[in-house]
């Protein structure tokens, strides 16, 4: 928000410089986002508008910070002209309008807007308008209370009369017959139309507040007001309005309707309705200044907003804190923030409950004025002191606390081991976006998505490595990466959120499937998983199955199109598991092994088989075959050769093993005659 | 004869050998045919019978031990002789090592130094209701605090109106401190790290997802200069070797009270500044804002369902990406999820 310095220090007169008073803000109040020239803009916290949203506020921070006296501009005045039949205020909807008051000026003509309130709100980006909404407009910015200007003799009386049929004022005949501005403040008729001040035709809906005459829409509350009854050259009455609104409502409709009005901006934060005096009363000092006379008022204030009572404890200020405060010094600051000490004086003070009952030597009653909403309860009084003695000054202190071991969760000690455990494997870690195009019935759809690329939660890690990989292959030749994040899918009673490890990698037209199910068994069985199953699932996929349950898959992807000639054609193999479904049955007990007593014996077998015969089914024969001295199978060379007729090689390396003894020759070779026996018989193999 | 230390004498003569010529010769003195151990069994029969009975043996040993040494130690030697063949001077092979992402390795640091403080780290879930993530952390409805977070909503075709049902992606981490608090009781101490999400534009210094620590201690003493000695520590281990200076100002936030901004200035940060060098004030360029913090509004405990007369303490929200950014000198938060494998290797 805006300030003008020089408005700032006609309040404090004995302020510093604009760059010190930007320093001593940041320091104890709020943050300064730029100080230059005459020009103060400060982050304005959402709490405190009602009080600090004006340069009285800002100027009353600075003095307390700084123990320079504040000069109020606020003259109070005691019984104005009122009842003269001049205005009547009617509040249908007292929940929307807590306060509305208003009061007739007669003007003999607008005034001018001396240069120096010219300056101060163009400093604050207001536009100058003309004398009287000029006026309305500093009064706002001084001490924080929006104000409107209406032409008196557009207001309709509460006949409806002064207008004619199509609604159109006629200003000639209605002036002499125009006893009285009948105001109505109450919710807006659905489809109903106002055109604003600034020329924009609104449609309005049942939430909204509108302040209306008999007739029509005369403003919108708290936001904007119409052109049907905005102040002109020639308008020589004039109602000023002070009012308060329910901030909720206001927020709704000026976001519905894009209208972020300096008006609309404070009361949707909520602002006090002891505010409405200040505006009010300051407006019409100034109105008088101007040559205005005030004829007549009207204040609809059913329930005063009253001061809060709050104890303020220097005892529990010390422990909350970590440091002393004296009372005095404690009350000096309140004094300093127009807060009054005071004695509990009604058993309604002392049944409240921020006070105790059985008061402490170092407590004491603080009178919060209505105007401070921000401040509810004790801590938020010892706030006001600790920022004022000063934050910086607060000296560390060790916590004392029982000691207790430090834990992770299981899930992120596992994430970590898993992370350990894929590096070593020279996969490298990347982040992907949480977001995805992927579609389909289970997908998780945003309400209001950044692009259309990134409309929905993603379903798998997949998406996004193969991009990675992709991506990658403009600069690399061959491209290995790994992530662990969160995946989404829609379910019955919500969204299902899981725990995924993705692993992939990537180069031209080349599979790593047996690197990757490499990784993905390596990984299981570090983690004591034994009773792992991974099983083709249509073409270039795998499932892996932990007792019967899906818990991921393996698959070779093309990455598709988009890199550079030469460069084209790049598969990637994608294994992703769903570690939510690991962490559960990871084994954790280890038992030593007693390690081999018996020489190993190690025979390689080389067969032709027809090409489509899949080497899972060759495993398990072979499998099959073998008695149980036959101790590891592998698979130690492959490959296709037109010499061959197109039939595939491989060979396997069969190492046997017995605990008991050392294996003879005969035994091993009776056991490679029968594996080679079921070879051929299964798939017609040549030994070679 | 000293068996013993005639052995010795050999071994050390052998270690200082310089090559396996020189072993070899060594092994010629006293193990050739008319090497010094072969001399000595001449000797042997100038002795009397009783003694030539007890050194005997001792001498046959020693000479076979000292013919395994000495075949060890040529092979060694041949060893050697190949390293000193090869040519050193040729570059490093690349060797197939993973790289973790700079994200998870200042994750790591993280919780390193907050487990050394005692603080124990949880997660939470970053789908997340409109309760959690706004109005039990004091954040009500329709009011404009809730502009500070920016956020995106999930597309939900039947359910209630109720906050508690209404699903939204988690605008920070501090719904876990609810979802804590209703399952622990105090006194503890715990840090939160996890992805959150914002809905804005992006650019150097702001993505639609990033990661946030969330810091949470609750007892009956726990204070504000309690909070400033954590914070303290963390960053000094965080940024070892370097003099920090802190900084705090009254900030807001709708789940503490009171409220501050933590601002601290790394002399060694010279160049550029992953805030586009907007800084605390008055044109200073150097501090740099890393935390919010305060002490736990009321309320907050209030829907945690503690009594806030009983039990009172501190919170404190810091962006990991900002750290990682500041501690490595990234100038742009899109690189951590750019997949980008020529920046990824670099850490």
């Amino acid at each position: 928000m805006k300030f003008s310095y020089s408005l700032i220090k006609k309040l404090s007169p004995r302020l510093p410089n604009i760059s010190k008073a930007a320093e001593t803000l940041n320091l104890y109040s709020f943050e300064v986002e730029d100080a230059a020239g005459d020009l103060l803009d400060i982050a304005l916290p959402a709490n405190r508008y009602s009080d600090a949203a004006s340069h009285l506020g800002i100027a009353r921070e600075l003095s307390a910070a700084l123990g320079k006296p504040l000069k109020n501009p606020v003259k109070l005045i005691v019984n104005p002209p009122s009842d003269q039949g001049l205005i009547e205020v009617e509040v249908e909807n007292k929940a929307a309008c807590p306060r509305y008051a208003a009061r007739v000026f007669e003007i003999k003509k607008m005034p001018a807007t001396p240069l120096w309130m010219k300056n101060v709100l163009k400093t604050c980006g207001v536009k100058s308008i003309n004398g009287v909404v000029d006026l309305m407009n500093y009064v706002m910015l001084e001490v924080g209370q929006p104000l409107h200007a209406f032409d008196f003799d557009k207001i309709a009386d509460k006949r409806g009369r002064h207008a004619d049929k199509r609604g159109k004022f006629q200003r000639n005949s209605a002036l002499s017959q125009h006893k009285s501005a009948s105001i109505i403040v109450r919710k807006a008729k659905k489809g109903e139309r106002i055109e604003t001040l600034d020329g924009q035709r609104l449609e309005l809906d049942a939430n909204d507040i509108v302040i209306a005459d008999a007739s029509r829409a005369i403003a919108i509350a708290g936001a904007k007001g119409g052109a049907n009854s905005g102040v002109d050259g020639k308008t020589r009455r004039i109602v000023v309005e002070a009012a308060n609104f329910d901030p909720v409502r206001i927020f709704k409709t000026s976001r519905r309707l894009k209208l972020a009005t300096d008006a609309s901006i404070r009361f949707s934060h909520g602002l006090s309705p002891a505010l409405v005096d200040f505006g009010m009363d300051r407006v019409t000092e100034l109105l008088k200044k101007s040559g205005a006379k005030l004829v007549d008022s009207v204040d609809v204030y059913p329930r005063r907003a009253g001061d809060e009572i709050i104890e303020f404890d220097a005892e529990k200020y010390e422990n909350f804190i970590g440091a002393a405060v004296s009372p005095a010094k404690a009350k000096k600051i309140f004094a300093r923030l127009s807060f009054a000490v005071v004695k509990a004086r009604t058993n309604a003070d002392k049944k409240s409950a921020s006070i105790s009952r059985n008061q402490h030597k170092s407590a004491f009653l603080v009178r919060v004025p209505a105007w401070r909403t921000d401040i509810e309860n004790p801590e938020d009084l010892m706030e006001e002191i600790a920022r004022f003695v000063g934050y910086n000054k607060l000296k560390p202190q060790a916590p004392a606390i029982s000691l207790k071991p430090a834990e992770e969760e299981d899930i992120v000690v596992f994430k970590d081991r898993m992370r350990k455990f894929l590096s070593g494997a020279g996969l490298n870690e990347v982040y992907n976006h949480s977001f995805s195009a992927e579609g389909g019935s289970a997908a998780v759809e945003l309400e209001n998505p950044i692009s259309s690329e990134f409309k929905n939660l993603r379903q798998s890690l997949a998406g996004g490595l193969i991009k990675n990989v992709k991506d990658n292959g403009r600069f690399f030749d061959e491209v290995r990466i790994f992530e662990i994040g969160k995946v989404f899918k829609k379910t019955k009673s919500g969204v299902g959120e899981k725990l995924n490890l993705g692993v992939a990698i990537g180069a031209r037209k080349k599979s790593f499937i047996r690197e990757v199910k490499g990784i993905v068994d390596d990984l299981l069985k570090g983690l004591g998983v034994a009773d792992f199953y991974m099983a083709e699932s249509g073409a270039g996929n795998l499932q892996i199955e932990i007792d019967k349950k899906i818990i991921g898959n393996i698959k070779i992807v093309d990455v598709g199109k988009g890199l550079p000639a030469g460069r084209q054609g790049w598969v990637a193999t994608v294994g992703e598991m769903n570690l939510d479904a690991i962490l559960p049955i990871v084994e954790e007990e280890r038992a030593f092994k007693p390690l081999p007593k018996y020489p190993a014996v190690m025979r390689d077998v080389s067969i032709l088989l027809p090409a489509d015969v899949r080497i899972g089914r060759v495993l398990e024969v072979i499998d099959g075959a073998s008695s149980e001295i036959a101790e590891n199978v592998d698979l130690v060379d492959e490959y296709v050769d037109k010499k061959f007729d197109g039939k595939q090689s491989l060979t396997f390396r069969i190492i046997f093993q017995s605990e008991e003894r050392t294996l003879t020759d005969a035994e091993v070779n009776r056991d490679l005659s029968k594996i080679i026996a079921a070879l051929k018989k299964s798939f017609k193999a040549e030994i070679r | 004869m000293e068996i013993e230390k005639i052995k010795k004498e050999i071994v050390l003569e052998m270690d200082n050998a310089a090559d396996s010529a020189a072993v070899e010769k060594l092994r010629i003195k006293y193990l050739g045919r008319n090497g010094e151990i072969n001399s000595l069994f001449k000797k042997l029969k100038d002795l009397p019978v009783a003694e030539r009975r007890k050194i005997g043996p001792k001498l046959q040993s020693l000479k076979s031990e000292l013919g395994a040494l000495f075949s060890n130690r040529l092979e060694v030697s041949k060893k050697t002789s190949v390293a000193a063949s090869v040519d050193l001077t040729a570059p490093a092979k690349k060797v197939s090592k993973g790289h973790l992402h700079p994200l998870t390795l200042v994750d790591a640091e993280i919780r390193r130094i907050f487990l050394g403080l005692n603080f124990s780290v949880v997660e939470g879930p970053e789908v997340e209701s409109e309760y959690y993530n706004f109005d039990a952390l004091n954040v009500p409805a329709n009011h404009p605090a809730r502009e500070m977070w920016d956020t995106f909503w999930l597309k939900q075709e039947a359910r209630d109106k109720r906050p508690e049902t209404k699903l939204l992606l988690r605008t920070h981490t501090s719904p876990v401190q609810i979802r804590y608090m209703e399952k622990n009781n105090p006194p503890f101490q715990i840090i939160v790290p996890g992805k959150v999400f914002r809905y804005e534009a992006t650019d150097a210094s702001h993505e639609v997802n990033f990661y946030q620590l969330e810091g949470l201690m609750v007892g009956k003493n726990v204070s504000l200069a309690n909070f400033k000695f954590v914070v303290e520590e963390f960053f000094k281990k965080f940024f070892r070797g370097q003099k920090i200076e802190f900084r705090y100002r009254p900030g807001y936030f709708p789940f503490t009270e009171p409220s501050v901004e933590v601002i601290i200035k790394l002399p060694a940060h010279g160049g550029a500044l992953p805030d586009g060098g907007r800084g605390a004030s008055g044109g200073e360029n150097r501090w740099l804002e890393v935390m919010g913090a305060g002490m736990v509004h009321p309320k907050v405990f209030e829907y945690a369902g503690y009594n806030p007369r009983d039990w009172q303490g501190f919170a404190f929200g810091v962006g990991i990406d900002r750290l990682a950014m500041i501690k490595y000198k990234i100038p742009d938060i899109r690189m951590f999820y750019s997949g980008d494998l020529r920046f990824i290797k670099q850490f």
